[in-house]
């Protein structure tokens, strides 16, 4: 049926920069921590030939279900990215687009401190999603088109 | 809006300004100028004076006069115009009669003006105006407005609201309008009458009164808030917002917010002294913040307590907690840092309480989380680790061994308003450990995994076998393995690269017995890819179940060719008990486990349908589904509805939306991006077993491009047959006051996806 | 300057001057040039009419592409008035000059324009030192309009925008060379 053991990845550049993400962003570490392995280096904008910009990177919750005495049953756990990517020289190569990842999570007050592990297992899982997503776009780019 | 931390030298953003007006130009110094005059005639007395008739235009650096007839005198650069003048300075258009004005130290007067200024886009008429210098002047009987005074087709039209003064002074260097004897109307209704009144002119962060909203809720009756906002320093500001409740008496609530280059904190308020209600004080109050005083250390508080149990009932909305019932206070300290190249690791304490508003009722109880009082640890870990990230293996990894360790002490503490049934409080130290040793390829990987669960426990009250102290240690070894294959295909006519990615977990658990020791933090986890793919059924330290188990599942997922975008996502999970599990979150004797059944798809550009079925193959009923559709063309234009179904227990549907209703698209003058528009945004959660609306929530907003409306309505259950509905309204005259707290955020945080209208920058919705 | 009023009037040009008796005129043609003090004028043709009383009436023709040039020093040391349009009058008894079509003239400080007027007429009166401008379809502005440029008491420099061409001044009496 036509399917081959996938191939590495091919880059056609091999220096990156990440902008604009907040100050304290898991996207970003997971980005880093998975470009480590592969033959790219991390590099300041000007030194780049790709500038990956994220402008929006927000982690959030929103109560999707609760009982009629204000007690939460059902949390949709969001991760919104708004991303372009750019050569240094400002030249667009991928236009701003808008990344949204949800998990659901139901919760009760009596395992709130469990819950709040599984929260951040699942937030590392979207994480993971959102890096191997960006990172298969990046793949896809041809900056030297 | 929280502060963000930001540089010593970058600007605090604290609050998010309004759409940027039109920067003025630079005042470039006049006196280099040289000065063109233009006109019919003109008589000229050299270097003294020059006259000038019939259509006369005056141009000196960034000042531009027209008027039919004007004296000059050469020597002070005075100009004296008797008849109508117009004059075009810094972007303002000033038209007026009997000009005089000094250009260089641009000091004068004209009668009869009206004025634009470029900078608020604010417009008004007075009896006088006197120029005070580049960029102050003042007018007298005096009025101003950043409505339009003409409409489309040229006729003049009165401005919706309008501020008439008795003098009014414009200060466009410091950015601040102050009105004498001010009557602020609106839609010829007198809203605000003030002695003095200040103003910002621009977007920069002043003090000065922030729109007040007016709101009604069946518990408090009529409420009035003015917030007032104080500018306190470059890194701090404040707000203090007083009101009334026809119900319930006087209050206010109070926020102040400081950031610095390590840190940023904030505190917030809320005092009813006299709840004429319920007769005593109600009080909120809410303390968070963070810290990095070095690199590595990391300080982090949030903590939230109120006066009442009833609390949630009557001031929900002055509550910040999402569990309106179940108020934290957290502490948190973490000091990470590294040795040598190969090792992490991160010194960590932590004091979590909680503060639960109980019910006497009983179907409404909280039964109370156990509370980290405290929680102290270290943890380490090899550099490096790479995660699996989700069917995307980089390159080839040379297998390279990897581990961790958690050690840490937690003393669980119950809240006072804990339930007299719940099972005792106690210490535990627990030590987690895993060696993995992973070998991963971009077409495959294999993870053999060995780990180590080992706690000690020690409680006041005796265990169910009498002991008081307890120890077990239970070892896990699992593999993880999959594959990775790829071939182009087509889907629905369009080319595609279709990947296929098998998956396998295998799981070895002993059965070590637990049943007997205290569970502070152990529960089962939700049924997902996640949690099929984990080691342990239970999230937590305190229980891991015994287990002979192989997960196997596989995702399959369609990618454009030309930018990478996942367009489709197929996956199916099961798990295969090699015996039954003797300690599990639920008893199952069943060999093969649920079938979960992901997907998500975007394959028409607004379209987005993502979902998960969990499916029981015995008697091919579904246990617990989640379907999600969501229609989103653009910014500010986003419909979602969501089915969520789990057998015998709820069915609910969820609508969300945010769209414009009605109104033109347009440019206003206030550099808006929409003129004379509605807006709406809400959501209904409609319980289909109950058959009624849960909760449900609805904001308008009308924004005319120099006034916005919000209106909002919510109705939240509080209690099984009581329902709380609340309205609130808040009026805002732009240019007049800088955009304030909106108080629609409740919008904001209960509306997926929505998209707050003061930041309007388009872009097209896609993963 | 005040005193050229009373200085001796000289002509010269390449082609002599035909004297009329009746009406007192002598005109001149070819490349003319008249001084009188510190007043200099040259045109293509000019007519000059002595008057009973001694004093003059000149005028001077020229063409839109080779207009007449005046100039004049100021009281003011350093300053002088240099002008050009298609027909300049000069009465010396009026003291007062007038320039007609396309007229331009500006007021020089140590050789740097200090102000310049355009318009279709202008009329100097170097006794009041005063400029009358008129608008007209021969002003050089577009529409025919008037303009005055002032330029900044210090700073000096070329006034802005001013399109005139550069003004050649010749210190001494030499045969004028053709005006460019």
């Amino acid at each position: 049926c036509g399917f081959a053991p996938r191939g590495a990845p091919r880059f056609e550049f091999e220096r990156l920069a990440l902008v604009g993400f907040p100050s304290s962003s898991p996207v970003r570490d997971a980005l880093v921590r998975a470009l480590s392995s592969l033959p790219m280096g991390v590099v300041a904008a000007p030194q780049s030939q790709v500038v990956l910009e994220v402008q929006r990177e927000e982690h959030s919750k929103v109560a999707v279900a609760s009982t009629a005495a204000g007690q939460v049953r059902e949390w949709q756990l969001q991760l919104v990215m708004e991303y372009r990517v750019t050569t240094p020289g400002d030249e667009l190569l991928l236009p701003l687009t808008q990344m949204r990842l949800t998990r659901d999570l139901t919760t009760t007050e009596a395992i709130a401190l469990a819950k709040e592990r599984e929260e951040a297992e699942l937030r590392r899982a979207m994480v993971q999603d959102a890096v191997a997503l960006l990172m298969r776009r990046l793949a896809a780019l041809k900056p030297s088109r | 809006q929280a502060p963000t931390p930001a540089d010593a030298d970058a600007p605090l953003r604290l609050i998010k300004g309004s759409a940027p007006r039109s920067a003025p130009s630079v005042p470039g110094k006049e006196r280099d100028k040289a000065m063109v005059l233009k006109a019919d005639r003109s008589t000229a007395e050299l270097g003294k004076s020059v006259r000038a008739e019939g259509g006369v235009e005056l141009r000196y650096g960034d000042t531009l006069l027209r008027t039919e007839a004007l004296q000059m005198n050469e020597t002070r650069t005075e100009v004296v115009a008797p008849g109508e003048v117009q004059i075009e300075h810094l972007g303002s258009h000033i038209q007026g009669r009997a000009l005089r004005l000094e250009l260089d130290a641009f000091l004068g007067e004209l009668l009869a003006p009206t004025y634009r200024i470029a900078q608020t886009g604010g417009s008004g008429q007075a009896q006088r105006l006197d120029f005070l210098g580049e960029q102050r002047m003042r007018a007298d009987a005096a009025s101003y407005s950043s409505c339009p005074r003409v409409d489309e087709q040229g006729q003049p039209v009165a401005p919706d609201w309008e501020l008439r003064t008795d003098r009014l002074e414009l200060d466009l260097a410091r950015n601040e309008g102050r009105a004498e004897g001010a009557v602020l109307r609106f839609m010829g209704v007198p809203l605000l009458a003030a002695p003095s009144f200040s103003f910002p002119l621009g977007d920069q962060r002043r003090s000065g009164w922030l729109p007040p909203h007016i709101g009604a809720d069946n518990r408090s009756g009529f409420e009035l808030a003015v917030p007032y906002y104080f500018n306190l320093a470059d890194n701090a500001d404040a707000t203090l917002t007083p009101f009334v409740m026809t119900r319930r008496g006087f209050g206010a609530d109070g926020e102040v917010r400081g950031l610095s280059p390590w840190g940023s904190g904030e505190l917030q308020g809320s005092w009813l002294p006299h709840d004429r209600v319920r007769g005593d004080d109600r009080w909120a109050l809410r303390l968070s913040g963070q810290a990095a005083p070095w690199p590595g250390l990391d300080l982090r508080w949030a903590t939230e307590r109120v006066s009442d149990d009833d609390y949630w009932k009557d001031l929900r909305r002055r509550i910040a907690s999402p569990t309106p019932r179940l108020l934290s206070s957290d502490l948190q300290l973490a000091q990470r840092g590294g040795w040598g190249e190969a090792l992490d690791w991160q010194a960590y304490a932590r004091v979590q309480r909680w503060q639960v508003l109980q019910t006497t009722e009983l179907g409404t109880q909280i039964v109370a989380p156990y509370q980290r009082d405290p929680q102290v640890g270290l943890r380490l870990s090899s550099r490096g680790e790479l995660g699996l990230l989700a069917g995307f293996m980089p390159r080839q990894h040379r297998p390279r061994l990897e581990g961790g360790l958690e050690l840490e002490f937690n003393r669980f503490s119950l809240p006072a308003a804990a339930l007299a049934s719940q099972s005792p409080e106690g210490e535990r130290l627990h030590a987690l450990a895993h060696l993995a040793l992973p070998v991963l390829d971009p077409a495959w990987w294999l993870i053999p995994r060995l780990d180590l669960n080992a706690a000690a426990y020690r409680v006041k009250t005796p265990l169910a076998d009498g002991r008081t102290r307890a120890d077990r240690v239970v070892p896990t070894f699992s593999i993880d393995a999959g594959l990775a294959f790829e071939r182009d295909t087509a889907l629905f006519g369009r080319p595609m690269l279709q990947s296929l990615e098998p998956r396998l977990l295998f799981v070895n658990t002993p059965y070590r017995a637990q049943e007997n020791l205290p569970n502070f933090d152990s529960a089962e986890r939700d049924f997902n890819v996640e949690s099929l793919y984990a080691i342990n059924p239970f999230t937590g330290v305190d229980r891991v179940a015994d287990a002979r188990q192989l997960a196997f599942g596989a995702v399959s997922r369609w990618l454009s060719p030309q930018n990478g975008e996942e367009l489709l996502r197929l996956g199916l999970v099961q798990r295969y008990q090699f015996r039954t599990q003797r300690l599990s979150p639920i008893p199952d004797s069943r060999r093969f486990s649920d079938m979960l059944l992901t997907g998500a798809a975007h394959l028409r550009d607004p379209w987005y349908l993502d979902g998960a079925v969990q499916f029981n193959p015995d008697n091919q009923r579904s246990v617990r589904s989640v379907l999600r559709a969501r229609y989103n063309p653009g910014p500010y234009r986003t419909v979602s509805l969501a089915y969520r179904f789990q057998r015998d227990q709820s069915e609910q549907l969820d609508l969300a939306w945010q769209w414009p209703l009605a109104g033109r698209q347009g440019v206003s003058a206030s550099g808006q991006s929409c003129q004379g528009r509605w807006y709406s945004a809400g959501r209904v959660q409609y319980s289909m077993r109950e058959s009624r609306v849960t909760d449900s929530l609805l904001g308008l907003e009308y924004n005319s491009g120099c006034w916005v409306l919000r209106m909002g309505v919510e109705r939240l259950s509080t209690g099984l047959s009581q329902a709380n509905t609340r309205f609130l309204i808040q009026l805002e005259l732009v240019g007049l006051s800088r955009l304030g707290a909106n108080a629609l955020k409740v919008l904001r945080d209960n509306v997926p996806g929505y998209r707050p209208l003061a930041s309007d920058d388009g872009l097209p919705a896609t993963p | 300057a005040q005193g050229d009023r009373t200085r001796p009037l000289a002509i010269e040009n390449d082609g002599g001057g035909v004297f009329n008796a009746q009406t007192r005129r002598t005109e001149f043609s070819g490349k003319v040039l008249l001084t009188q003090g510190s007043l200099q004028m040259r045109a293509n043709r000019l007519e000059a009419q002595q008057r009973d009383d001694g004093s003059v009436f000149v005028l001077a023709q020229g063409a839109p592409t080779e207009p007449v040039r005046f100039e004049q020093a100021r009281d003011v040391p350093g300053e002088r008035i240099a002008g050009q349009a298609e027909r300049i009058e000069y009465d010396s008894a009026a003291e007062t000059v007038r320039f007609v079509g396309g007229a331009t003239v500006r007021r020089l400080r140590q050789g740097q324009v200090a102000d310049e007027v355009t318009g279709a007429v202008i009329v100097y009166s170097s006794r009041a030192e005063t400029f009358a401008v008129e608008g007209g379809q021969t002003a050089p502005q577009p529409g025919g309009r008037v303009r005055v440029i002032m330029m900044p008491r210090d700073a000096a420099g070329a006034p802005a925008g001013a399109s005139g061409v550069p003004l050649q001044t010749t210190p001494a009496l030499a045969p004028p060379a053709t005006p460019r």
